[in-house]
């Protein structure tokens, strides 16, 4: 009986490929981020879903920072990008992120590092709405940076995103 | 005199400071020019890469899109609904209305915040109401399922509504997007020109500057090259002057030295580097202190002081130098020392060779001086004695005239002999440069008078009528001068005058004419009807020994030396002598002095005093006298002159003598042994007998200076050798003129002058021949029945002017013109005037006489 637990084990590290719906816990809730394309982990048909518990559960950043959207400065708290794909067994070279309006921007995984950007589900610690950019917000910390201040990173900084697709 | 400061090194020109600012303000101006407009280029690049907002076009463009996805979703709500509430699309449908619709409302959401943060250019509040549109339907959109869907049409309207003034807004928007970049692209391009502008302007400068500090660099090459060419020529300089340079810092150390240095002071130059002038043991007299005073400028910093000091070698010896110093700032402007020395032991030996050189030369003249004084003196000697020989041969009566004739000869000789010693030793006396005896008064018509007198029998015996003229002499003709000069050259000039001419004429003028400061020029002429003078002649005339023929020489018996003493006694006198002649129209020489008017309150300069009447009271004479043949002579001739005498052969016995018995004349020789003459003088005056008694000297030494030791010594009366008779006689008759025993002849008959002229320069049985022959000639022009012719007169009225019967010779002469004319002579005035005249002569002769048969006895 261990020895088969251990087997299927071995056999779903070992083809994560074939490893379909199944190995990933069922969000709970209403999912709210979906990662697609070359992911390790699914909990539905070749996606990884998450709810808002699902990215709660995962190690949390939070920093405070204006933006150009918005006035003062605000707390966003939220995982990691790296670690959202990670939890989803991302792999791949690039990620084009979707927002709901569909608006998406691609990825260099090479130029996500481990604690930024962080996919913000709160500001200022209450989660927000579609009409306030939410619920996930692809926040940089700008004004740690000069670098994080740039076009790129700004046209990187979705809002409202929805969807994460990966490949090569 | 202040001593020299050193001019203080300036800290370089100003111009070359408002150079420096005109550069360096401009390329500052550039420079920040330049980074005001970098740093605005770098600003704007900054902001274009931040970023400081995501691509607005999109963000507004996007409201359109999400205005018509939300319009899709409630276009098919609306269809859902159509088909019944129990449509299973019904529900997803109105979720995807409330999604669509939070997108549009966070669009709005969007531009309401840009539009209040940016004031952009779309001022027709488009974006608040779009959110206040969104707001109000916000709250349909919220209601239950049921109520939104009955209020989709309301909502589909609302959003049709919406859908042109988006149109226009986002078009606008663009539109000001396009104008907003034009803008930008506008001002990036002036900022790119200021900065190429001021890039221009600072490359201009930075060229400006970059060629002038080329320039100033190649000029401060060229000082550079130019100083250190300067120097190295110093360097040079110093290094071959033959003089010793030491050049010292501010500390007194030695810094430079030069190759002589080394040579003159036999160190090296290792020895002195660095080493305090006064430790160096160059020169002694270089102490600390005085180097101190050098440096601090003091007197002797004067380049143009020389000092002699002490130099010294490094084997010890001394040696003079002549040093100078100079003070200057080097390069930094420190404080230097220079001393220049020369070694002048050469020089300094070569003066004392010039001075021994000298000295020699000047004893040698000396030598030269005492050679004549010592050959005066012994030549003068013999002449005493042959002369005084031949005075007593002359007065022995028993001669036969051709022995007489003889001695003449010899007499003459001798005199000339004498008279050329005399001449040579004035010509000595002249060049030895001796001082001058103090000037006396003089009166000078009495001195020429006296030199015209004495003159005239030389005159009558060459035939010449002799005439003086002084009345350009003024009233009184007293001045002050040296009368023996004076002296001298009238006699010469007169004497030289009468010499060369016969049976002429000769005549002597003189004046005296103002000069300044009461002093009075004297100019006296000599003019003679003799042969003249060839022009070529007249300079060589005054030369030593220089005669135009020496036949004529001879025969006037001159030296030569007449002229010559002339001229040197007129020079040292401060006047000038000429000679105005041509041959055959006789000659005029002339001189001219300056003399001091007369000091009147001095006492009375005595002339020397006319011959008198022999003295014939027999006088008791003393004398001294070591030389044999003098004593002998000289007591033959005062026994001659009738006097009592007493022999001595030395000072120590003439005073013995002098003490012992009363004495009316002492005459000692100087020099002699045992006690000399002015010793003696002194001590016969003392006291004795004879204290009173008049003292002589005699000497054979002429020099001025030594006759002046004499007198000075105590013998006031000094004659010298030879001893004549008629020096004797003159010198006596000065001392012990007895006026009682002369015979005062009757004024007017005889002028007793002339038979005292006579006795003075003839022996006198001589004067007693002279005076025999006159009496025995005019006793025949008396005799009674004597008719003399007119020659028998002239004879007569010649004896009578020698003997100095005047009147009798005035008478005879007009007697004799008398006859010639024809006419009868006075023959009783005649004879009674040789009556009257006869007894005088005839007391004379036996006076006379008397003289010579007391020398006999």
């Amino acid at each position: 009986m261990r020895g088969l637990v251990v087997l299927i084990l071995t056999i779903c590290l070992a083809l994560p490929g074939l490893a379909r719906a199944g190995d990933m816990a069922q969000p709970s809730g209403t999912p709210i981020l979906r990662v697609d394309g070359l992911v390790g982990h699914t909990n539905a048909e070749g996606a990884a879903l998450f709810d808002l518990a699902m990215l709660d559960s995962l190690p949390q950043e939070t920093f405070t920072t204006s933006t150009i959207w918005t006035d003062g400065r605000l707390s966003f708290s939220g995982p990691s990008l790296a670690a959202v794909l990670a939890a989803a067994g991302a792999t791949g070279t690039r990620v084009v992120a979707r927002a709901v309006n569909d608006y998406s921007v691609e990825i260099p995984l090479a130029e996500i590092d481990a604690r930024f950007p962080i996919l913000a589900t709160r500001i200022d610690g209450k989660t927000f709405g579609v009409r306030d950019k939410g619920p996930i917000w692809i926040v940089y910390p700008y004004d740690a940076e000069a670098s994080f201040r740039t076009e790129v990173n700004f046209g990187r900084s979705v809002w409202q995103l929805a969807v994460l697709t990966l490949a090569d | 005199m202040a001593p020299p400061r050193p001019a203080a090194v300036e800290a370089g020109p100003p111009r070359r400071g408002l150079l420096l600012l005109g550069i360096v303000v401009p390329m500052m101006l550039g420079i920040g020019f330049a980074l005001a407009a970098l740093w605005e280029i770098g600003r704007q690049l900054d902001s274009a890469r931040s970023a400081q907002s995501d691509n607005m076009t999109w963000t507004v463009a996007q409201l359109e899109v999400d205005l018509l996805v939300h319009v899709v979703a409630l276009e098919r709500a609306a269809a859902a609904v159509s088909a019944g509430d129990a449509a299973p699309g019904l529900a997803p449908a109105l979720a995807e209305v409330r999604r669509s619709f939070d997108v549009l409302y966070s669009r709005a959401v969007i531009l309401d915040r840009r539009s209040r943060l940016h004031e952009g250019p779309d001022t027709t509040g488009f974006e608040a109401r779009l959110m206040r549109r969104m707001a109000d339907l916000a709250a349909q959109v919220d209601q239950p399922d049921a109520d939104l869907a009955q209020d989709l049409p309301a909502l589909r309207r609302a959003m049709d509504g919406l859908r042109p003034m988006a149109r226009d807004y986002v078009l606008s928007t663009l539109q000001d997007y396009l104008s907003q970049g034009d803008r930008r692209r506008a001002e990036l391009r002036d900022l790119l020109h200021g900065f190429v502008g001021g890039g221009v302007v600072l490359l201009v400068f930075l060229s400006s500057a970059v060629w002038l500090i080329l320039i100033l660099f190649r000029a401060e090459r060229r000082r550079a090259i130019q100083g250190e060419r300067v120097s190295s020529n110093l360097r040079s300089t110093i290094e071959a002057s033959l003089d010793a340079m030491i050049v010292a810092d501010a500390d007194g150390r030695v810094l430079h030295y030069n190759t002589a240095a080394a040579r003159i002071f036999g160190r090296d130059r290792a020895a002195v580097a660095a080493c305090p002038l006064w430790r160096a043991g160059l020169v002694e007299d270089l102490t600390e202190a005085r180097v101190r005073d050098l440096l601090d400028g003091g007197a002797d910093a004067d380049p143009a002081t020389r000092r002699t000091l002490t130099g010294l070698r490094a084997d010890g010896t001394r040696f003079p130098v002549e040093a100078s110093f100079a003070r200057d700032l080097d390069a930094d402007g420190r404080l230097l020392l220079m001393c220049f020395l020369r070694d002048v032991s050469a020089e300094r030996e070569a003066e004392a060779a010039l001075r021994r050189a000298r000295d020699d030369a000047l004893e040698a003249a000396r030598a030269k001086s005492r050679f004549l004084a010592v050959m005066s003196h012994e030549m003068r000697t013999p002449l005493n004695g042959a002369i005084a020989a031949l005075d007593i041969l002359q007065a022995d009566p028993a001669l036969a005239d051709r022995q007489r004739r003889f001695l003449d000869v010899a007499r003459r000789s001798s005199e000339m002999a004498l008279e050329q010693i005399d001449d040579v030793l004035e010509v000595t006396r002249l060049d030895a440069d001796e001082a001058a005896p103090p000037p006396a008064d003089i009166d000078l018509r009495l001195l020429l008078e006296q030199i015209v007198d004495q003159n005239r029998p030389l005159a009558a015996a060459r035939r010449n009528r002799l005439e003086a003229d002084l009345s350009g002499l003024g009233a009184t003709a007293r001045v002050r001068g040296q009368r023996r000069l004076l002296q001298r050259v009238a006699v010469n000039l007169l004497g030289n005058a009468i010499k060369f001419t016969e049976g002429g004429a000769v005549r002597l003028t003189a004046r005296l004419d103002p000069l300044p400061e009461g002093r009075q020029m004297l100019r006296v002429e000599v003019t003679d009807t003799g042969p003249g003078i060839a022009t070529d002649q007249h300079e060589a005339i005054f030369q030593d020994f220089r005669t135009l023929d020496s036949s004529d020489t001879r025969a006037a018996g001159g030296t030569g030396l007449g002229l010559g003493i002339a001229r040197r006694a007129v020079h040292q006198m401060g006047g000038h002598i000429w000679l105005d002649s041509r041959p055959g129209n006789g000659a005029t020489f002339g001189f001219e002095v300056p003399l001091d008017p007369a000091d009147l309150s001095a006492a009375e300069d005595a002339p020397t005093p006319a011959p008198s009447p022999a003295v014939t009271r027999p006088l008791d004479v003393l004398i001294a006298e070591d030389s044999d043949v003098n004593r002998a002579v000289l007591t033959e001739m005062l026994r001659l002159l009738g006097h009592h005498v007493v022999e001595t052969c030395n000072g120590r016995e003439a005073v013995d003598a002098a003490a012992a018995q009363r004495f009316d004349v002492v005459i000692l020789d100087v020099a002699m042994p045992v006690m000399d003459g002015v010793e003696a003088a002194r001590h016969i005056r003392a006291g004795g007998a004879s204290a009173r008694a008049h003292v002589v000297g005699l000497t054979a030494h002429a020099m001025a200076d030594e006759l002046a030791r004499i007198r000075a010594g105590g013998l006031p009366m000094v004659e010298v050798k030879p001893v004549t008779m008629a020096k004797l006689r003159r010198m006596l008759a000065g001392l012990r003129a007895d006026p009682a025993a002369d015979t005062p002849a009757p004024r007017g008959i005889i002028d007793p002058q002339v038979l005292a002229q006579l006795a003075g320069s003839l022996p006198a049985p001589a004067v007693v021949r002279i005076l025999d022959g006159a009496l025995a000639e005019i006793d025949a022009l008396c005799h009674a029945g004597a008719r003399p012719g007119p020659e028998d007169l002239h004879r007569g009225a010649g004896a009578a002017a020698l003997v100095g019967a005047v009147a009798l010779h005035r008478a005879l002469g007009v007697a004799e013109q008398a006859l010639r004319d024809g006419a009868g002579a006075d023959w009783d005035g005649l004879c009674s005037l040789w009556q009257a005249s006869r007894p005088v002569l005839r007391a004379e002769r036996a006076r006379l006489a008397g003289t010579v048969s007391a020398m006999s006895g």
